[in-house]
Parts: C-alpha cells; sequence; structure tokens
C-alpha cells in the first residue's frame, strides 16, 4: 500500500454506510479515482468541504494495489468554485462538464491534460458573466472531445475533403463531421446544419471563447449546435454521453429560462 | 451443506442487503436471534410487519405516516401557508425536535444529482409546484447545503419564482454538506429562525 498525495477535482459523491463517503475524483497524477472516506459526513471530520462535487482539493490517500477503491486519509479545499455554485445556470453547465469527464474515462488512466482542461473550464465559467457559459461549455465540451481522441471536422467535408460553400451542409457524427451536398448521400439521417453554423464552430475551436468577444449567437445556430454537439457524444458514447445535468435546463420553465 | 430452504441462510442473505450490514455482520445477527427468547425475535418480525403494513407515504407532504394525510397535514393548529422543504421524512423528525417550527413539510425524497443520475423528475418537485399554488405565502428550503442540495435548491428557486412568493433558505449555521439529522437541535433551532430569502445573481 503506497501513501500518495495529489491535486483532484470532485466529480461525485455519494453516502456510504452511517457515516462515510465514496468520492470519485479527477486527478493529473492518477486519473480518475475512487475512495472511500470514512467518517467523513460527521460534521466534525473537516472533509465535508473538501469532498463536495465541483471543489478542487488536495487529498492524501492509500492506494491499494489492484483494487479501485482507495482509502482517503485527507483533504483540503483548494477552491469552492463558489460563484460558480451560486448560479443555477453556471452551476449546471460546470457539472455537465464534470459528468462528460466522468463518463468518458475509466478509472486510474492518468491524463493531465483532461485534468487542466477541466479545471480551465470550470475557472472559466466562474469568471465570466453567465451569458457566455453556454459558449464555454461548448468550448471545452469540444475541446474534450479532442483530448479523448475525438474531433469533429468543421471546415473540410469529412468524406471528400473540400472547404464547402453552400448554406446548408449536414453533420454526421459517424463520418466524424460535416457533409458537403455532393456527399450528404453517405449518411441521409445526419442532421442538416447551416454554413454560418460550421464557421462559428470553426472559430470557436480556433480562437476560444474569448476570441469571439460578445458577438450574438442566434437561436438557430445555439439549436444547431446543441443537437450537432449531443448527436456527435451519443454516436461515440451511447446511452453513457447522456449528459443528466444538462436536461435540467430543459424544465425550467419558459419565461424563466 | 447450505439448501436454498435453509432457514438460516435465508435470513443472512436477507439481513445482508441492509444498509451497513457485511456477510459476516448478518451472519452473527441471523444466529443472535436464534439464541435470544423466541419472543424477543417474533417482536422484531412484527415491527417489520407493522411498518409495512401500516406505514405509507402522505399524499400531500411525502413525510412517511400510518394515516392519510399525515398528522402534520390534517393539524388544524399548523400554519398550512409555510412549507419547509427537506430531503428525507427524518430531516421532518429532526425539525419538529426544535418545536420551532409551525408549519407544514414537503419531502423531496433526496437531491438532484446528475452524476449520480437523480434528476427532478426522481422527486417530489413537481407535487411541490403543484401544492405551492394553493395559498401558500412561504417556502422555506432545508436541503443540505452540499453541491447537490445547493443544485436543488437553486433550481426550486428557479421553478417558484415566477410564482412570486417568499423563498427562503435557511441559515448557513448548518455545515457545509453536512446532514441535519447531523446537526445538533440548537443550531438547527438558529438556522430555521434565520433563514435568509434567496436572491440569486440579478442576471439570472
Ligand atoms: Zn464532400
Ligand atoms: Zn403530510
Amino acid at each position: 500500500m503506497a501513501i500518495l498525495k495529489t491535486k483532484a477535482i470532485v466529480l461525485k459523491s455519494h453516502k456510504w454506510s452511517e457515516s462515510s463517503r465514496i468520492v470519485t475524483l479527477l486527478s493529473g497524477d492518477f486519473g480518475k479515482i475512487r475512495v472511500i472516506a470514512k467518517g467523513a459526513r460527521r460534521p466534525k471530520s473537516g472533509l465535508e468541504r473538501p469532498l463536495q462535487p465541483l471543489t478542487l482539493s488536495s487529498i492524501i490517500f492509500y492506494k491499494k494495489e489492484n483494487r479501485n477503491l482507495h482509502i482517503l486519509s485527507q483533504a483540503d479545499p483548494i477552491n469552492h468554485f463558489l460563484d460558480v455554485k451560486s448560479n443555477l445556470k453556471k452551476l449546471t453547465y460546470a457539472s455537465a462538464l464534470c459528468e462528460l469527464s466522468d463518463r468518458m474515462t475509466t478509472y486510474e488512466q492518468p491524463d493531465r491534460a483532461l485534468y487542466e482542461t477541466l479545471i480551465d473550464g470550470l475557472r472559466k465559467i466562474e469568471d465570466m458573466p453567465d451569458h457566455q457559459t453556454e459558449k464555454l461549455f461548448w468550448y471545452f465540451k469540444l475541446k474534450i472531445f479532442k483530448i479523448l481522441g475525438y474531433s469533429p471536422s468543421f471546415s473540410r467535408c469529412s468524406r471528400c475533403g473540400i472547404h464547402p460553400r453552400t448554406p446548408l451542409l449536414s453533420f454526421s457524427p459517424g463520418l466524424g463531421g460535416i457533409l458537403c451536398n455532393g456527399c450528404s448521400y453517405e449518411d441521409p439521417k445526419a442532421p442538416s446544419i447551416h454554413l454560418g453554423t460550421v464557421r462559428f464552430l470553426g472559430r470557436l475551436t480556433k480562437m476560444g471563447p474569448e476570441g469571439l468577444g460578445n458577438v450574438e449567437i442566434s437561436e438557430l445556430v445555439k439549436g444547431e449546435i446543441r443537437e450537432v454537439l449531443t448527436s456527435f457524444l451519443k454516436y461515440h458514447a451511447g446511452n453513457h454521453g447522456r449528459l443528466r445535468s444538462l436536461e435540467l435546463l430543459n424544465t425550467w420553465p419558459q419565461e424563466v429560462r | 451443506m447450505r439448501s436454498e430452504l435453509d432457514p438460516v441462510a435465508k435470513l443472512t442473505a436477507e439481513l445482508e442487503k441492509l444498509p451497513g450490514i457485511g456477510a459476516r455482520t448478518a451472519q452473527r445477527l441471523a444466529f443472535h436471534l436464534m439464541k435470544v427468547d423466541k419472543e424477543e425475535a417474533l417482536a422484531l418480525a412484527q415491527a417489520i410487519v407493522n411498518l409495512r403494513e401500516e406505514i405509507s407515504y402522505c399524499s400531500v407532504c411525502f413525510n412517511l405516516t400510518d394515516r392519510d394525510p399525515c398528522r402534520i397535514c390534517s393539524d388544524p393548529k399548523r400554519d398550512t401557508s409555510t412549507i419547509c422543504v427537506v430531503e428525507q421524512p427524518r430531516d421532518v423528525w429532526t425539525i419538529e425536535g426544535t418545536s420551532q417550527y409551525r408549519g407544514l413539510y414537503h419531502v423531496l425524497g433526496g437531491v438532484i444529482a446528475p452524476l449520480e443520475d437523480v434528476g427532478p423528475e426522481d422527486l417530489r418537485i413537481k407535487e411541490l409546484v403543484k401544492r405551492v399554488r394553493s395559498g401558500v405565502k412561504e417556502v422555506i428550503l432545508a436541503v443540505s447545503a452540499g453541491t447537490e442540495g445547493q443544485m436543488t435548491a437553486l433550481y426550486i428557486h428557479k421553478l417558484l419564482k415566477p410564482s412570486r412568493i417568499k423563498i427562503s433558505q435557511i441559515a448557513r449555521g448548518v455545515p457545509v454538506g453536512g446532514d441535519l439529522d447531523m446537526v445538533d437541535g440548537d443550531t438547527l433551532a438558529q438556522a430555521i429562525k434565520g433563514r435568509q430569502e434567496m436572491t440569486p445573481p440579478a442576471r439570472e
């Protein structure tokens, strides 16, 4: 058994027996890990705050070989992301990023890029006003796709490679990106997407959300982006790619969305 | 050799399904029940039967009750204009224990936890929204103060805001993440008294 120390973001945590918790965290050093925190739910343990989901903490744990449940011995919070946790929109999208990182990874596969991207995403969601939150979410979702080895193509037709110029194209999750009109027969079920949306996604990936400034995005473009990103994730992850956090948004009453 | 009909094995298997009980404890309990007076063992069995046959969820507030509506919902002395929203039936017991609160309750059955696959449709949130439409003036959110509790509180606030009632959250005397039943009575009574109206950022 080795004693290890690392920084990690708490993805999820559930109650275990009368007073303990089982916590899933994402670290840069060890990848996604699962630990049991004995007595964590007793107010005096001091472990409730550092082990809340969406908290960056410094942890010490005993690593058991050949097991994927280790024993937590200490946890100290580094960043609570309190501004994220006091705004439902920010909290929902931040939770969706954690959910994506959880659902798309297996235990103990170190991936520093993924860890750093998730932290960066949470920081940006915290720092930028909430009308920017969804755009940030799209950007980081695409970045996480890329890190995990799936990168949809938005500039060239994924079958013939031309830069399409017609106003309406289609997006094929299976073929890995957009299809020009000449190739669209390859995936007749692929949802359609406007050239403007494709260009927007291209710029977003290249320049990042800050590079785009305060451009207004039409409801049509938003709808197409949501559909494209959701279908791409579903194609690669199946039911695992269903982000429950985002489903919350669809249940907000119309007048307060 | 153990067959499926072996009563000890059968009881052990049932006990093992209980939270916090491992295989060894289950076996110890089974042998213990064999050793004690027959009356004592049968009293336990009868208590379980009574629990399941006489106790159900109140159709108004979803607290556990032996009659429907429950004693709190049908008590004419309670203030029906205030609803305190809690996660679990045991939170109702905890708050009742402080004798500081005279309104009604609403038991959600948990908190929103998307990563644990718990969404609003798994909780009694729709029922709460419906209840609030009939003459309620204040909703007090007494869910746990962790990330998931906070998400649940913000979400309910979002849903109830159009109805223009007062929505408050119990004060932060309750430690972050702490379940209500981990908090002592005095602290909890203070937290209810010191509740604050929820005012999320203007942008929302
Ligand atoms: Zn083509
Ligand atoms: Zn009731």
